[in-house]
C-alpha cells in the first residue's frame, strides 16, 4: 500500500462487499491523508463507486475496516456529513427552484457553510443566480452539483466522475476549482474514467480491477513501477500506458 | 441553523417547487375545484332524507373537501416523493446532514400548508357557488378533522411513495389506490346507499371516515365528530407512519 504525505482522513483495511454471491469488493486497502487529491481509476464494474459508497456512510462493508475523518461512516454518518461533500454520479435537482435559491437551501443544512457568492464563483454560476435549474445547460448543472458539494466548506469531498458531461473548458475550470480546493487543504477523492484528469489532478491514484486495487502510488510512482519492465523504448509510460497494462482494457476510458 | 428554522426553510422551498411546477399546480389546485363545480352543477338541490331539512348541496360540498384533502395530501404527496427519489433528488439529500425527520416534516408541514389553503377555496367556493356553509359552532370541530385527515393521507402518501417504482407510474398508482374508494366513500354523493356489509367494509378505510367527519360540520344533525371518523383516521395514521417508515427508501 503506497503511503500518503501526511494523517491519514481515510482508511480502509481489508474492505469486501457483496451482494448475494457476488464479490464486488475482495479486500480493499486504502490510506488517504490529509490534503491529499486521491484519485480511483478502474472500468465499469471495478468497484470504484462502491467503495465511495462505503466511504460516505450510504451502504455498509461486508468485511474489513473502516475509518473517514476518524470515524467509522457506517456508524457515524449525520457526523461526517457535516465535514464532507459529495458530487454524485446522476442525481436530479428540484427543477424548479432557482440556482441561488438552491445552493442557500444547501447552506442551511451546514454548521459553517462557505460564502454563496464564493460558491457561485468557484463554480462560475453567478450570472445564473436567479435562474430556475430547469433552464441550466448539463454541463451547468454539473457545476451546480460542484457548489453544492462544496456548500458545508466540507474536510473531505467526494468526486465522483465530477466532469462527466462537462465540455472541454468547463472541465478545465473544474480541474482549477479542484486545485483551489487542494491549495485551501482539503482532502478529495474523485473516480474517474478520464486517465488525463487523474493524472491533472492526482497526488495518488490507485487503479482497481475486480474489486481488488492493482497498483496505487503516485503518476509518476506508477510509470516508473511499470517503466521497469523491459521495454524497447527508454522513456518512462504514460499512466494511460499503465492504466492499459493492468486493467487489460480500454473498457471505461474517457 | 435551528431544526425549527431549517423545517420552514423546507417548507418554503417546497412551496416554492409546488406552485413553480404549472402542472402541478393546475391539476391538484384546480381539479378538486372543478369537481366541486361540475358535479355540484348536477347534483339535485332537494333534501336529504332523514336530515332534517339538509340539502343534498351542503352535504356534497365537505365530500369535495375531503376529495381535495386526499388529492394534495396522499396523491400530491406521494407523487412529489416517488419523482424526487426517481430523479435521485432524495439520494443528494441524504449526501447531507438534513435529517430524514426534517426532510419528511418539510413536505408534510408544506403539504399541509396547501391542503388548508386549497380547503379554505373549497369552502368559499361550496359557499358562493352553492350557499353551502360549515357551521360556525362546528368550525373547530371542521379544523380537528382536517388536521386528522392531513395527517392521516399525508404518512399514507409517504408510505405508498415506496412502492412506486419509477416517475412515469406515480400518477396511476396513486389514483388508483384510491379513486375507486373514493367512488364508494361518498364523497361525490351525499346520497349514496351501499349495501350493509360493504358500507361496513368502505367505513373501515380513512377516505370514508374523513368524509364524514367533515359532513359533521355541515350537517345541523350532526352532534360532535363521530367516533369513527377520529378512531379510523387515527388508526389509519399509525399504520401509515409504521409503514412509510419500515419502508421508506433514498433511492430507486
Amino acid at each position: 500500500m503506497s503511503v500518503p504525505p501526511a494523517g491519514p482522513v481515510i482508511e480502509v483495511v481489508d474492505l469486501q462487499k457483496s451482494y448475494g454471491d457476488q464479490l464486488v469488493l475482495r479486500g480493499v486497502d486504502l490510506l488517504v491523508g490529509r490534503g491529499e487529491v486521491f484519485a480511483l481509476l478502474g472500468p465499469n464494474g471495478a468497484g470504484k463507486t462502491t467503495i465511495v459508497e462505503i466511504l460516505e456512510g450510504f451502504i455498509d462493508p461486508s468485511a474489513g475496516t473502516v475509518r473517514v475523518l476518524g470515524v467509522d461512516p457506517a456508524s457515524h454518518a449525520p457526523e461526517l456529513r457535516e465535514r464532507t461533500g459529495v458530487v454524485l454520479q446522476e442525481c436530479g435537482f428540484p427543477l424548479h427552484l432557482r440556482v441561488g435559491e438552491l445552493i442557500d437551501a444547501w447552506r442551511s443544512f451546514y454548521p459553517a457553510p462557505r460564502p454563496m457568492e464564493e460558491l457561485l464563483a468557484i463554480v462560475e454560476l453567478t450570472s445564473e443566480r436567479d435562474r430556475v435549474v430547469r433552464q441550466l445547460s448539463g454541463g451547468q448543472r454539473r457545476r451546480l452539483d460542484f457548489a453544492l458539494a462544496l456548500a458545508g466548506d466540507p474536510d473531505l469531498i467526494f468526486l465522483d466522475e465530477p466532469t462527466t458531461g462537462f465540455d472541454p473548458e468547463a472541465r478545465r475550470r473544474c480541474w482549477d476549482a479542484v486545485n483551489g480546493l487542494r491549495s485551501l487543504g482539503k482532502t478529495i477523492v474523485l473516480t474517474t474514467h478520464y486517465l488525463d484528469e487523474a493524472e491533472h489532478l492526482a497526488d495518488r491514484v490507485a487503479i482497481l480491477r475486480d474489486g481488488r486495487i492493482r497498483a496505487c502510488g503516485t503518476p509518476a510512482e506508477l510509470a516508473r513501477q511499470a517503466g521497469a519492465e523491459p521495454r524497447m523504448a527508454l522513456v518512462q509510460p504514460s499512466l494511460e500506458e499503465v492504466y492499459l497494462e493492468l486493467v487489460g482494457t480500454a473498457e471505461g476510458m474517457g | 441553523m435551528k431544526p425549527r428554522q431549517l423545517l420552514m426553510h423546507q417548507v418554503r422551498l417546497n412551496q416554492r417547487s409546488f406552485w413553480r411546477n404549472p402542472e402541478s399546480a393546475f391539476f391538484n389546485f384546480a381539479m378538486p375545484l372543478g369537481v366541486l363545480l361540475i358535479f355540484g352543477a348536477t347534483v339535485s338541490n332537494v333534501a336529504v332524507p332523514g336530515h332534517h331539512g339538509v340539502r343534498v348541496l351542503t352535504l356534497f360540498v365537505p365530500g369535495i373537501l375531503a376529495f381535495a384533502v386526499v388529492v394534495i395530501a396522499y396523491g400530491n404527496l406521494a407523487a412529489t416523493v416517488a419523482l424526487q427519489r426517481a430523479d435521485g433528488v432524495l439520494k443528494r439529500i441524504r449526501a447531507t446532514p438534513l435529517s430524514p425527520t426534517l426532510y419528511l416534516g418539510g413536505q408534510i408541514v408544506s403539504v399541509l400548508a396547501t391542503t388548508l389553503l386549497i380547503s379554505a377555496a373549497t369552502i368559499a367556493l361550496g359557499g358562493v357557488a352553492f350557499h353551502a356553509f360549515p357551521r360556525a359552532v362546528a368550525i373547530p370541530q371542521l379544523l380537528v378533522v382536517l388536521a386528522l385527515g392531513i395527517a392521516c393521507f399525508a404518512t399514507l402518501g409517504i408510505a405508498i411513495s415506496a412502492v412506486i417504482p419509477t416517475a412515469d407510474v406515480a400518477g396511476a398508482v396513486t389514483n388508483g389506490t384510491y379513486l375507486p374508494l373514493a367512488m364508494v366513500s361518498g364523497m361525490f354523493s351525499a346520497t349514496l346507499h351501499l349495501p350493509k356489509t360493504l358500507d361496513t367494509l368502505i367505513g373501515a378505510f380513512p377516505l370514508k371516515a374523513l368524509a364524514d367527519g367533515l359532513r359533521s360540520a355541515y350537517d345541523p344533525a350532526a352532534h360532535g365528530i363521530p367516533a369513527h371518523s377520529v378512531i379510523v383516521l387515527i388508526a389509519w395514521t399509525i399504520a401509515g407512519f409504521a409503514l412509510a417508515r419500515r419502508y421508506f427508501r433514498w433511492q430507486p
